[in-house]
């Protein structure tokens, strides 16, 4: 009799331990310091949604995006715009319409990744050294934004990754991989084709006849955005490297512990991760806890920043959804009806050098430029007022210097400046540009 | 063992609905709906928002009570140390897997072109004539919370094996000094 009583009183002893260090973990993960706080993300949202999209049209069947494709009527943008945000937000289709209207599917995958150059000797021998596999494969869908004044070139290639589909023994393998995967999973395939990847993107037509060379970025959701995290990380020397990830809700798992240490620091030089996700979302915490290299704090080589938007309540499943991220997105891209505009988050921050530059394609400008003044003059109206009554005597800040989510280098926080009332309120800082005249549309 | 199956009636309920289902002679893929109670399609969401609360609250830390409670039955209805340990065991990677996995894998079987779950909560799925899409895509995103779920049913196992261990060579030697 005493061994059950003291078992039961150790048992629950236990139960209560659990219970209250889960908590404390869960209250550690939520004073997490975002770059981009959420109240701020809806300056970016224009930015990130065509990414969004993306990201959630990569659930979706490759084949019928190679039939829209070979059709040419670019039927594809009102497809993915039609997957990423629900029948019943119409206006908010048309707004993300607008902004994804540049962009054309490329081409794409969602088979088992043997070898896709069959002359590739290293990934021939990496394949042959493989694990056992499933049968399947990173599904991926690569994407090109076209230039307004030349529909033929693009300005930037971006590779979107799906995430984990229900039922497929891979994909949750391949979620696993952190934690030494005797499979085939999905990081290894792309290990050993990432190269091959970059170059059928360099093949493109679009890409060889741009007159500056299209930046390569990678985007996915979840899985995927891990695995576009990773192939920022493992592409071989030599060639185009990925310069940006934008990852929605990502994996805490990136794969780099695949990738060997030189290859690594190389390809981690001047690399930008943005890291967007909505408040509460499940990874969130499991990123807190356990999240592979690199780290969220992680300032310099590479640059990961955070961005979180809080738009949505819910249980933490249902925030994962890259549908409902992306039709926040949408939704916070337009005030009462008037765009806000395009703006790329600062790339210079804490004097670390990035090799990403945001587009600065005109119809990009034309789009955000006249409207977004429009749609904020509201919005900063509202703000701006209570940021100089309580900053007058910050000069940096009456200057309009935009550095939403800078820290200093010694890893304080620094002051989380919003957008100065004057100067920056209506520019557009493509390219790093404080200040921008809109110009005239070029098609 | 009646505690043991109880978090996991959803799921016997779809699989149920599903073998009555296909025994009327209706199709996953089917548009038309298939009546069964109210109609297959709808008992089905219905379980899957039940398994994805039951998985919820597993992952938020009712696991742990529930294990608890089973490791205190296992002790109370047996005797030997292995035998305690081999139930607690079982128990606890039930407990670690099928509470975030199960609801996804009793529809498996219902996958088909006109549905399939994802973690982005992307696209409708529709199972005997309804959608069932919300439901389902949410079941996928459970999954990850075996991130929580799987340390707290390990680290209660490893607790219990301790102390069943430790409380067993106790009483070992307590009872060879009554012997001796």
């Amino acid at each position: 009799m005493r061994f059950r009583f003291a078992a039961l009183r150790v048992i629950f002893a236990s139960a209560g331990a659990a219970i209250w260090l889960s908590s404390v973990q869960t209250a550690a993960a939520q004073s997490n310091d975002p770059d981009i706080l959420a109240a701020y993300a809806y300056r970016y949202a224009d930015y990130y949604l065509p990414y969004a999209i993306q990201s959630s049209t990569a659930y979706k069947p490759v084949g019928t995006l190679n039939t829209m494709r070979d059709a040419g009527l670019g039927e594809e943008v009102d497809y993915a715009v039609q997957n990423a945000i629900p029948a019943t937000q119409e206006d908010l289709r048309g707004y993300a319409r607008k902004i994804f209207k540049p962009w054309r599917y490329q081409f794409g995958s969602e088979s088992y990744l043997t070898c896709l150059d069959p002359a590739d000797e290293a990934c021939k021998a990496a394949y042959a050294r493989r694990g056992w596999d499933f049968g399947s494969g990173p599904t991926y869908q690569v994407w090109a934004r076209t230039r307004a004044a030349a529909r033929s070139s693009c300005s930037e290639v971006s590779i979107a990754f799906r995430g984990t589909v229900g039922l497929s023994g891979g994909d949750w393998y391949s979620n696993l991989s952190r934690f030494g995967s005797p499979y085939d999973d999905y990081y290894k395939q792309l290990q050993r084709n990432v190269d091959t990847i970059m170059k059928q993107i360099q093949n493109l037509d679009c890409y060889k006849r741009a007159a500056r060379k299209p930046q390569i970025v990678s985007t996915g959701h979840s899985l995927g955005a891990g695995l576009a995290q990773f192939v920022a990380l493992a592409t071989r020397s030599g060639g185009p490297r990925i310069a940006k990830v934008l990852a929605f809700d990502p994996s805490p798992v990136t794969g780099a512990h695949l990738v060997n240490k030189a290859l690594l620091t190389e390809n981690v030089q001047g690399l930008v991760i943005d890291r967007v996700y909505e408040t509460g979302e499940v990874l969130s915490y499991a990123r807190a806890a356990v999240q592979e290299y690199p780290q969220a704090r992680s300032r310099c080589n590479p640059q990961v920043r955070t961005v979180e938007v809080k738009a949505a309540r819910g249980s933490s499943i249902g925030l994962h959804g890259i549908e409902l991220l992306a039709t926040n997105l949408a939704d916070l891209t337009y005030n009462e009806g008037n765009s806000l505009g395009y703006r790329a988050p600062v790339t210079l921050v804490g004097g670390c050098d990035v090799i990403y530059r945001p587009d600065t394609d005109e119809q990009l400008i034309v789009r955000g430029g006249n409207q977004r003044e429009v749609g904020l003059r509201r919005v900063y109206a509202r703000s701006a007022g209570r940021l100089v009554a309580t900053n007058q005597a910050n000069p940096a800040l009456r200057a309009g210097v935009t550095r939403a989510g800078f820290r200093q280098p010694n890893g304080e926080s620094g002051t989380r400046m919003a957008t100065g009332p004057a100067a920056n309120a209506f520019a557009l800082a493509a390219g790093g540009l404080p200040s921008f005249t809109p110009l005239p549309r070029a098609e | 063992m009646l505690l043991v199956v109880l978090p996991f009636l959803p799921e016997l309920v779809i699989l149920l609905t599903s073998l009555f289902a296909g025994l009327s002679g209706c199709r996953p893929a089917s548009d038309a709906g298939c009546p069964i109670g109210t109609s297959a399609a709808e008992i089905i969401r219905r379980s899957l928002d039940a398994g994805f609360v039951v998985g919820s609250r597993f992952g938020d830390g009712l696991a742990v009570l529930w294990l608890a409670a089973c490791c205190w039955l296992i002790t109370l209805g047996w005797a030997r140390l292995w035998s305690r340990l081999l139930l607690a065991f079982a128990v606890s990677l039930v407990c670690a897997f099928v509470p975030y996995f199960g609801p996804m894998l009793s529809i498996s079987h219902l996958v088909n072109p006109k549905c399939s779950p994802n973690e982005g909560g992307v696209g409708d799925c529709i199972v005997y004539g309804g959608d069932v899409g919300g439901a389902a895509h949410q079941v996928v995103g459970l999954g990850w919370r075996i991130l929580e779920g799987a340390p707290i049913a390990i680290g209660i196992f490893v607790v219990y094996a301790v102390v069943a261990v430790v409380t067993d060579l106790r009483a070992r030697r307590q009872a060879l000094r009554s012997l001796g």
